[in-house]
């Protein structure tokens, strides 16, 4: 079935037209979308590991470890939303824990000196998503490699925001976002979860239902094509750094009123979580493959097995390693089912499907040279 | 390549076209820029630039410098690495908690985590050349359990480096001449000699356009291996020079040469898209990079900033990259 699968996706080229092209029944061409199988999977393993929980502690699995595991989820959930969009887009992202330390620090500086919690939050939103457009703006207009710009906005924010709170290593979280982050429940779940099903919403719908969102999928499918389809490719690209900002920013937020305060720490431990959940969640790190369901099921596993080992004597460092086998797993699961085909190296593994890398097959069919050189990264 | 000047046989006035290829020259432009912020540094240096004060900022060069020219490799190759923290860190910690005061087992810790770096690269060259995953998340998934196994070695800063390994290489020979400076001398060779051998023109080939290099029958997944795995090799030997500077270990102490690493490459010129670059440049640019917070200190500057500078710095050079890559293709 999978290998099947692969070579249709393979020869068929764009995604998007093959799921709306193919004859057989609607549910059938909706699995074979791509990502959809991936999130399905990726979905069952993290029910089959909350139980599973059991083997580390006899106190698992209980409601109270679900909540925990969701509520600690949908910090990086949202976190993961604003990666897995860049990825999406073709890009790459390195400036998350900076833009969620600048918000969380901004609202609570903000606050503390005197201004008002609603309007501290939508500042620090504006600035977070300030932060997303200036990368945004150096990658589509000045087409700097976007692993380098943001490298460079999150080192030059980190350094700004050490420079800018010299003498406040912390500030406190305003009252209402500790009692709705942290404390607050409704009809006994907690605020943070009920938040993060109406953000998990709107996400969705925004990714596959708008026209910008698929309008993402169509710039990380190939900006050529996109730009000769009329697309503004380059005004998309920065939007999409703008909104992966505002949700670095209201992952900020929330944390801030989870933890009662932001120090310059805050975001510190969300970057490789957040790119991991992405990769887990079978977003093709090329671009263009993926959905937001299934990063928020890579969010829950990752969140599970971290949950377990620290229910563990074992070391930290032992849920790091977990997390890195997981990614590869993942990544190596998106080979099989052929998810990871097309982009810029599509070609060699075309090729590789005809039966070998030779120089035979190749001198036959050289035409897809040209395009490949043309590629988003070049 | 083909934007090393050919040296100059009569003194000619150069065309406007080798001006625009000198410019181009990351080589060139990183020595330019390290040279006159040398300069800066030594003009406001109370004393002037002794021969400790070169030891020093050779010193903190030196790590970055090894990490740099292993992420130049592959870069050049058309990948990115970023398993350049996680080894830097394994390293560091793995000397930190393992090493004895005995030149025995100085060899010995040594050896391993030469292995342990070249073992890393290898893996990631299976992963990129042989499995095809994409260079990006596959480096990042050895990153992140790099860095678990380095938390797991050492939970927090700690261990000591033996004096019998850092005193060497730190050292001034005759108070005259640091070794760093000898090994980045040898380093700047190795890179000669590398480049002109048959894998480093395979490497270029690769870079360049891999279909051709692949129709040209070079062994792409092969090259990209050794690539890697030479890659790996250098992480970990900036991990001992790094242990030896800074004497003690820090699981996390990888983490800053993630953008250090990329930006020096960055200064150096090489071409983010694969293709271009060197070493040379590279150890130039990791000079740079170290001089930025000495003359900001000099020049009076608040040391929170340093980083929103070199993050400056960092995008300046590859748009001045960019911009010159434009000029010399018009």
């Amino acid at each position: 079935m999978s290998a099947q699968t692969s070579v249709e996706s393979g020869s068929a080229g764009q995604p998007g037209a093959a799921g709306a092209r193919s004859e057989p029944s609607r549910l059938r061409s909706f699995m074979r979308r791509p990502g959809v199988m991936h999130a399905l999977i990726v979905w069952a393993i993290v029910v089959v590991a909350i139980p599973a929980s059991r083997i580390v502690s006899p106190a698992f699995p209980s409601l109270n470890q679900i909540e925990n595991i969701a509520v600690l989820g949908a910090f990086l959930g949202v976190a993961a939303f604003g990666v897995g969009l860049v990825i999406l887009s073709g890009g790459f992202d390195l400036s998350v824990s900076s833009v969620i330390t600048a918000s969380g620090v901004f609202a609570g500086a903000y606050v503390q000196n005197g201004g008002s919690t609603a309007l501290g939050i939508v500042l620090a939103l504006l600035v977070a998503a300030g932060i997303g457009a200036c990368s945004g703006i150096g990658v589509a207009y000045l087409r700097i490699p976007p692993f380098i710009m943001t490298l460079a906005t999150g080192t030059i924010v980190s350094g700004a925001l050490l420079g800018l709170n010299a003498g406040h290593p912390s500030r406190p979280a305003p009252q209402a976002l500790r009692d709705f982050f942290g404390t607050g429940r409704l009809l006994g779940i907690p605020d943070t979860i009920w938040f993060f099903i109406g953000f998990v919403i709107v996400a969705v719908v925004l990714q596959q239902l708008t026209t910008h969102g698929r309008r993402i999928y169509a710039v990380g499918n190939g900006e050529l094509v996109a730009t000769l389809s009329g697309l503004p490719v380059r005004a998309v690209t920065a939007g999409v750094y703008a909104i992966a900002g505002l949700c670095y920013g209201i992952a900020g937020i929330m944390l801030t009123g989870y933890s009662s305060g932001a120090n310059l720490s805050l975001g510190n431990d969300y970057l490789l979580p957040a790119i991991a959940a992405v990769v887990v969640g079978g977003v093709s790190i090329k671009g263009g493959r993926g959905t937001y369901v299934g990063v928020v099921g890579g969010t829950m596993l990752l969140t599970t097995v971290g949950n377990d080992i620290s229910a563990t004597s074992l070391a930290e460092g032992w849920k790091q390693v977990l997390y890195g086998a997981i990614v590869l797993g993942a990544l190596v699961l998106s080979l099989g089912s052929g998810e990871s085909g097309g982009g810029r190296l599509g070609l060699r593994r075309r090729l590789r499907r005809q039966g070998g890398l030779g120089v035979g097959p190749l001198r036959e069919r050289p035409e897809p040279v040209g395009p490949g050189r043309a590629g988003p990264g070049s | 390549m083909s934007t090393v000047a050919a040296p100059v046989r009569r003194f000619r006035w150069p065309s406007a076209a080798r001006w625009r290829a000198i410019a181009a020259n990351g080589t060139v432009m990183s020595a330019i820029t390290f040279v006159v912020l040398l300069a800066i540094w030594t003009y406001y240096l109370p004393g002037g630039l002794t021969a400790f004060q070169l030891n020093n900022l050779l010193g903190l060069t030196i790590a970055l410098a090894f990490a740099g020219f292993g992420t130049t490799l592959v870069i050049i190759s058309g990948g990115f690495d970023l398993s350049v923290a996680g080894v830097v860190s394994l390293a560091n910690v793995w000397v930190a908690t393992k090493m004895q005061d005995s030149t025995g087992s100085v060899i010995g810790v040594v050896v391993v985590v030469s292995l342990i770096g070249l073992a890393t690269g290898l893996v990631n060259g299976f992963l990129v050349g042989f499995l095809g995953l994409e260079s990006i998340a596959a480096t990042l998934s050895t990153y992140i359990m790099l860095t678990g196994f380095a938390l797991v070695l050492l939970a927090a800063p700690g261990g000591v480096v033996p004096t019998t390994f850092s005193d060497p290489l730190t050292a001034l020979l005759g108070d005259t001449v640091p070794v760093a400076l000898l090994v980045l001398i040898g380093l700047a060779l190795v890179w000669l000699v590398l480049r002109r051998t048959r894998f480093g023109v395979n490497l270029f080939a690769v870079g360049a356009d891999e279909s051709a290099a692949e129709m040209s029958g070079v062994r792409v997944r092969s090259v990209k291996l050794a690539t890697y795995g030479l890659a790996g090799l250098m992480y970990a030997l900036a991990g001992l020079y790094y242990s030896a500077e800074v004497g003690t270990g820090d699981p996390n102490s990888g983490a800053p040469f993630l953008l250090t690493a990329f930006a020096t490459v960055a200064l150096g010129g090489a071409s983010f898209a694969g293709g271009r670059g060197s070493a040379i440049g590279t150890i130039f640019g990791a000079g740079v990079l170290t001089l930025i917070p000495k003359v900001l200190f000099v020049l009076g500057v608040a040391s929170f900033y340093t980083s929103v500078v070199q993050g400056v710095v960092l995008i300046a050079a590859v748009l001045l990259a960019i911009l010159t890559a434009r000029l010399v293709q018009r």
